[in-house]
């Protein structure tokens, strides 16, 4: 037996004292962080506020979104197609597509008058051949991009989105945000505390494109897709693309769907934008004004000028919002009509301000958990941890007397090291989380019975009290080492395996057992050498 | 107090009406699974919807179901969720064919238009389906208050204080049954309370929560889940082979491991629990309980094997057994007590896990003793009684005799 070193007194008060103002610190700085914090925040505050919430206790909306990286490449490809056209305008060689360009590039279309060899020359002088290849099939020329290109290509629309998110959630003004990319296209976006999912749905997801494109002269609008394509002998030319629209009756109450063929070329995009606010439209509607850069004033001018009394079509994500007349030259600021709502005449001004969205997003998965159930879950997860550690407590005095008491001092003690620990690490509570931490304390008091059954054994093999104990502890500890070893490399599976509640589960398993190693081997062992170590002669234990 | 004190139980010896038990049990689950088309999967894997509202009054599932599948969305079922007074629905919906789809916004959209026309008007805003957000964009560019006019007020602050008060009155109560009830919210000035009735509404109903998984996502989330049970028995035999050093000890627990994940699977599917995320976290957990306490009793076999070297095996297995029972009681016991109170309190969410857990120590406590313990001793014994075959066809060969000595000591 050994006496009650003032070391191991030490060690115990230190982690003890650690834990409870960890808990206490991050309690305080998670208030001066937080937006709504009282001025003068009381104990139960600073308390409520130690431990990171997940979302399905704190209320919330996880999303997983995806990339529409093929948008981002048929852009690029477009984009690339002009260039060769406008490059083969100044050097006199004509450049026919022969389609339309998509995901994988476009293909140029060759008849009797094409001079191959300067059509080729100018191909590889446009186009750097360690981005594009080039297969000459007959009349046709497919030009694709190149392995490397793509997944560059396909990288950076991701990293744009999770940038372009990223602003618009922080124009949200939400505290805590986690904007992740996952994968190649993947995008993980979680907004604690917010309780308008569908806001925040049309916030992030909406590709925000703004394209002013010219109608054509014949452009309509027409009552149905079919009545344009007929206007035009059944297909549409090349360069113009039927795009659909509304028409608004007078009060503006009721929408009728309209088609209108534009001039696919945009005049400008929302690239050369510098802002966007809220405004009013002529009917004191609510409407969003765009003021553009200097280039972008530039192009515009340009096109209106040259275009006045014909239509200009403001598009945003490929519907036309509205086609109002060119009166006289407009440089650097429009308006966007629509009938807009003021919420979402915000929200449309927030999205222009923050860039469009290099691709169309899908959402692949959503999870919403209101405040009221989040709220709802704390109340019973922290009365279910409340009955099962009285539960537990009384069942260990009751069957070990004084040495269930010691173990109940041990099992407190892991508690607050769980907490203290959970919340130095800034580690999220979750629902499962607090499942974790219930069975925490069912799990721990294992490593306490091993060593009081052990203790008991050994007393009946007729071993002094003092030496039953030593006993006990020496021999239950391989048994204590291999129970949590087995428990938690199941949690790190499922920590790997897990998503957000699940992984707050495996955390707080984890972190209790690590625990529960110290405080039921060294803590429980200190507390009996405090009971009994100093009297010279021990009969019996209180076991 | 000493529960199972000095007692001297024979377990081994209904070692095959407990295995022939097992067997049967695995088998009965096996044959559920197989009717069944294996585990019934939650939406987590199989991709789909679950929508929860919160209603003011008794909701009539058969009018919602009708409400929501007018406005084309398929519906699975319409049930109630939690306890009956607090008026919630849970909604089911089939996995769309195409990803991203809407369908909470779809549903509320529908059940407003039906339930409570006047929130479906364009300029109504309903106070129990907006949220913190846009109540104070709303407010401060009507400012009831006209804090605009005064110079020191910040309209984001002031109204800010209120719309959270409002909020949290909302997340107490389930949802406001009138806007009377909302004004009278403790911090909402008298202006603004005027403005709530005269400018908002309070709907029959609240969105608590909404869940939408999209194929990819429930294709990857299976896989996950199949992979880590699987990495988890593995992970779990190499251990017990380092620790033991032994093939009987380490194919003994993973036996009896698998036999206590199947089983347990096995009775979900009988008893048609749904597998969600939490549930795969459950099972988990179970694969580390059980060989816990698997490992507990196989301890103390290696250290009374070390003590006595001369017992045989059966008696010194049963011994083990017997030393370890009260520990083994006691603590399952108590770890049972506690999913117990967590399948009661814990609410409808950790409902599935603590059931797993509750099933799981059941199992994994009668493996660990009827199981585990006995396929050791007849492994052994098969491996001894092979080599003394083995000795007895050639006697005279020297190498045979030397491995077959060192098999029969190994095996004592």
């Amino acid at each position: 037996m050994n006496k009650p070193t003032g070391w191991r007194v030490g060690v115990t008060l230190a982690v003890l004292l650690g834990s409870v103002g960890a808990y206490w610190w991050r309690g305080h700085e998670a208030l001066k962080k937080s937006p709504t914090a009282p001025p003068n925040p009381t104990i139960s505050d600073v308390l409520r506020n130690g431990l990171k919430l997940g979302l399905d206790l704190r209320g919330g909306i996880h999303l997983v979104m995806q990339v529409k990286t093929t948008d981002a490449l048929r852009v690029e490809a477009q984009d690339t197609l002009e260039r060769l056209k406008d490059e083969g305008g100044k050097r006199g060689v004509s450049v026919i597509p022969a389609g339309p360009a998509d995901g994988t590039g476009f293909t140029l279309g060759i008849d009797e008058k094409t001079d191959a060899a300067k059509l080729k020359d100018l191909v590889t002088a446009v186009l750097p051949p360690n981005a594009w290849s080039i297969d000459q099939r007959g009349r046709e020329w497919k030009i694709s991009f190149k392995d490397s290109e793509r997944i560059t290509i396909e990288d950076q629309a991701t990293r744009q989105a999770v940038e372009t998110i990223r602003n618009r959630v922080d124009a949200l003004g939400v505290a805590e945000p986690v904007i992740q990319r996952q994968g190649t296209d993947r995008i993980v976006v979680e907004i604690p505390g917010v309780d308008d999912p569908s806001r925040v749905k049309e916030i992030i997801g909406t590709t925000g494109l703004l394209e002013l494109k010219l109608v054509d002269d014949r452009g309509g609008p027409f009552p149905t897709m079919e009545a344009a394509r007929s206007a035009y002998g059944g297909t549409v030319p090349e360069d113009l693309e039927i795009v659909e629209g509304f028409n608004e009756d007078a009060d503006a109450r009721t929408r009728t769907p309209v088609w209108y063929v534009l001039k696919r070329a945009a005049a400008v995009t929302g690239r050369d934008m510098k802002n966007a606010r809220v405004d009013r439209d002529k009917f004191n509607q609510p409407a969003v004004m765009f003021f553009l850069n200097a280039q972008g004033a530039l192009k515009f001018g340009k096109v209106t000028g040259e275009n006045i009394n014909k239509r200009l079509a403001i598009v945003l994500d490929k519907r036309v919002q509205s086609a109002p007349n060119i009166n006289s030259q407009i440089k650097e600021s429009g308006i966007i009509e629509g009938n807009f709502t003021p919420e979402k005449a915000d929200a449309l001004s927030l999205v222009l301000r923050s860039g469009a969205l290099p691709a169309e997003m899908i959402i692949l998965e959503e999870r919403t958990v209101g405040p009221s159930l989040g709220l709802d879950s704390i109340k019973k997860g922290v009365l279910a941890s409340i009955v099962g550690m009285i539960c537990v407590f009384f069942a260990m005095v009751f069957y070990y007397r004084l040495s269930g008491a010691n173990a109940v001092l041990a099992l407190v003690l892991n508690a607050l090291i769980l907490l203290g620990a959970m919340a130095y690490i800034n580690a999220t509570l979750t629902l499962p989380g607090i499942a974790g931490f219930i069975l925490t304390i069912g799990m721990a008091v294992d490593s306490n019975v091993l060593i009081f059954e052990r203790i008991r054994e050994e007393m009946d093999n007729g071993k002094a009290p003092k030496a039953a104990i030593d006993l006990g502890f020496k021999r239950a500890w391989g048994t204590i080492v291999d129970t949590h070893v087995t428990t938690i490399m199941a949690a790190l599976f499922l920590f790997q395996f897990g998503t957000g509640p699940v992984k707050g589960f495996a955390v707080t398993l984890v972190i209790g057992l690590l625990a529960s190693v110290f405080t039921a081997v060294f803590v429980s062992h200190l507390l009996f050498d405090l009971i009994y170590g100093p009297r010279e002669r021990v009969e019996t234990l209180s076991i | 107090m000493r529960l199972f004190h000095k007692t001297n139980i024979d377990f081994l010896k209904i070692k095959w009406i407990a295995i022939s038990l097992s067997i049967l049990s695995i088998v009965i689950g096996t044959i559920s699974l197989i009717a069944k088309g294996g585990p019934k999967l939650g939406i987590d894997f199989t991709g789909g919807a679950q929508i929860v509202y919160g209603f003011s009054k008794t909701p009539d599932e058969d009018q919602i179901r009708k409400i929501v599948e007018a406005a084309n969305v398929n519906v699975v079922s319409v049930q109630r969720f939690d306890r009956p007074e607090k008026n919630q629905v849970l909604l089911r919906v089939p996995l769309e064919k195409k990803e991203g789809r809407d369908l909470s916004k779809e549903v509320t959209a529908a059940l407003t238009k039906a339930l409570f026309p006047e929130g479906a008007n364009a300029t109504a805003f309903d106070l129990n389906l907006n949220g913190a957000d846009t109540l104070l964009g709303k407010l401060i560019a009507d400012d009831p208050e006209k804090l605009a006019t005064r110079p020191n007020a910040d309209p984001k602050v002031e109204y800010g204080r209120e719309v959270q008060g409002l909020i949290a009155a909302r997340s107490e109560k389930g949802l406001f049954h009138s806007i009377d009830e909302a004004a009278k919210t403790p911090g909402v000035s008298p202006a603004t309370g005027d403005w709530l009735k005269t400018k908002t509404v309070a709907g029959p109903f609240t969105l608590l929560s909404a869940e939408n998984v999209g194929p990819q996502v429930g294709k990857d989330l299976r896989e996950k889940g199949m992979w880590a049970i699987l990495f988890s028995w593995a992970a779990m035999l190499l251990y017990i082979a380092f620790r033991f050093r032994s093939a009987s000890f380490g194919t003994a627990a993973v036996v009896a491991l698998i036999h206590d994940t199947w089983t347990t699977l096995g009775l979900c599917s009988i008893l048609n629990l749904e597998i969600s995320l939490t549930v795969v976290a459950a099972f988990l957990t179970l694969i580390g309980y059980s060989v816990n306490d698997t490992v507990v009793v196989f301890d103390r076999i290696r250290e009374n094997r070390e003590k006595s070297k001369r017992s045989p095996l059966p008696e010194l297995v049963n011994h083990s057994i017997n030393q370890t029972l009260s520990r083994t009681v006691l603590t399952s016991v108590l770890t049972f007590v506690v999913v117990v109170v967590l399948f009661f309190l814990g609410g409808e969410v950790l409902r599935g896990f603590a059931f797993v857990m509750i099933i799981g120590i059941i199992v994994g406590t009668y493996s660990s003793i009827f199981i585990a313990a006995p396929l050791v001793v007849l492994w052994e014994e098969w491996k001894q009684k092979r080599a003394s075959l083995k000795a007895q066809a050639k006697p005279p060969s020297a190498p045979a005799g030397v491995k077959s000595g060192k098999a029969a000591a190994k095996a004592r």
